[in-house]
């Protein structure tokens, strides 16, 4: 029977992984908290789609769940999810065809030519610009890009998670900014 | 030369201040995470002591069960191809058998004994005949 005991935020990251680990769904409410809010982003600008970025999220659980037996404490936490949402996302993207999906440039436009700054995006602004940015871009060129430069990570934990080097990380990077550069133009952007 | 900045980094980093997207209601979204796993424990992996069991139980076993079914079939075959073996002297005309079942034993040992039985009678009325006419 998993020991239920509450858990509370002043725990370390390891307590937690190691009640998880003894299947304390009381523990695992904590990451899930912590981190769901990252990986939906994540989710929800790789697959432009907010049920599937939900899907993805629920999926991502259930697979840090099953395998947190198998968990090395030495990566951290985060990118450990990370990689795993990534790798669902990259799946997702492979079975959908969503390069072909219509965009709607006007939110850009309109996200471009608006100053003011307390504006906050909503997901379906969100989902509408970056479908207009990465429109001819590769699943891993999108999911280089997204990690790099709308998530603000750093080059070697993009590695850690892509499992890529990192001259292939760069390569990825170079040649999405560079798609979306002539995309833009093309568009009228960026003169 | 007025230095323009670069459409796609002012966006990247305007798209960088703003706040991450989220769910709706992320209780009730945690909640449904955490009602929709699995109802099982994770599989702890195993301790050195049961790798060890485990080997013993999967290999060492089936190594002895192969050795064992190894060892009657060798058996069988070696008990089949002894053609049994029947000695004989020229002083008796008993026979005995070296791979024989006891049974097998016991019947040769009953039917020596009647053909001896028999020889005696016969040397008994050999005697009788040669005194009664000496």
């Amino acid at each position: 029977m998993p020991n239920e005991r509450e858990i509370t935020m002043t725990e370390t990251t390891t307590d937690i992984i190691e009640q998880c680990k003894l299947g304390n769904k009381s523990a695992f409410k904590v990451v899930v908290a912590n981190y769901q809010r990252m990986i939906f982003s994540l989710a929800l600008k790789m697959m432009c789609d907010e049920d599937a970025a939900k899907d993805i999220v629920q999926d991502t659980f259930i697979k840090v769940w099953l395998n947190i037996g198998s968990y090395n404490a030495e990566k951290k936490l985060s990118t450990w999810i990370y990689t795993i949402a990534s790798r669902l996302c990259l799946d997702e993207l492979k079975k959908k065809n969503l390069a072909a999906l219509p965009y709607d440039e006007s939110i850009l436009k309109t996200y471009a030519s608006d100053d003011n700054t307390t504006h906050q995006l909503e997901n379906r602004e969100w989902i509408s610009i970056v479908k207009t940015l990465a429109e001819n871009l590769s699943p891993k060129q999108k999911l280089v890009f997204t990690l790099s430069q709308l998530e603000g990570l750093a080059s070697e934990e993009i590695e850690k998670i892509t499992d890529l080097d990192a001259t292939q990380v760069k390569s990825n990077l170079y040649v999405a900014r560079q798609t979306i550069r002539k995309h833009l133009m093309k568009l009228g952007y960026g003169e | 030369m007025e230095n323009k900045p670069d459409f796609l980094d002012s966006l990247i980093n305007r798209l960088g201040n703003e706040q991450m997207p989220m769910v709706e209601n992320e209780t009730e979204f945690v909640d449904s995470i955490i009602d929709n796993l699995p109802n099982k424990l994770p599989i702890a992996k195993p301790s050195s002591n049961n790798v060890l069991a485990l080997f013993v139980v999967r290999y060492v076993s089936s190594i002895a069960a192969v050795f064992f079914i190894g060892l009657i079939i060798g058996l069988n075959i070696n008990t089949k191809s002894k053609d049994k073996t029947v000695a004989t002297d020229n002083t008796s005309t008993e026979m005995y058998c070296e791979s024989c079942t006891p049974m097998e034993l016991y019947s040769n040992y009953v039917d020596n004994n009647k053909l001896r039985q028999e020889r005696m009678k016969k040397i008994e009325q050999l005697k009788s005949f040669f005194y009664e006419n000496n």
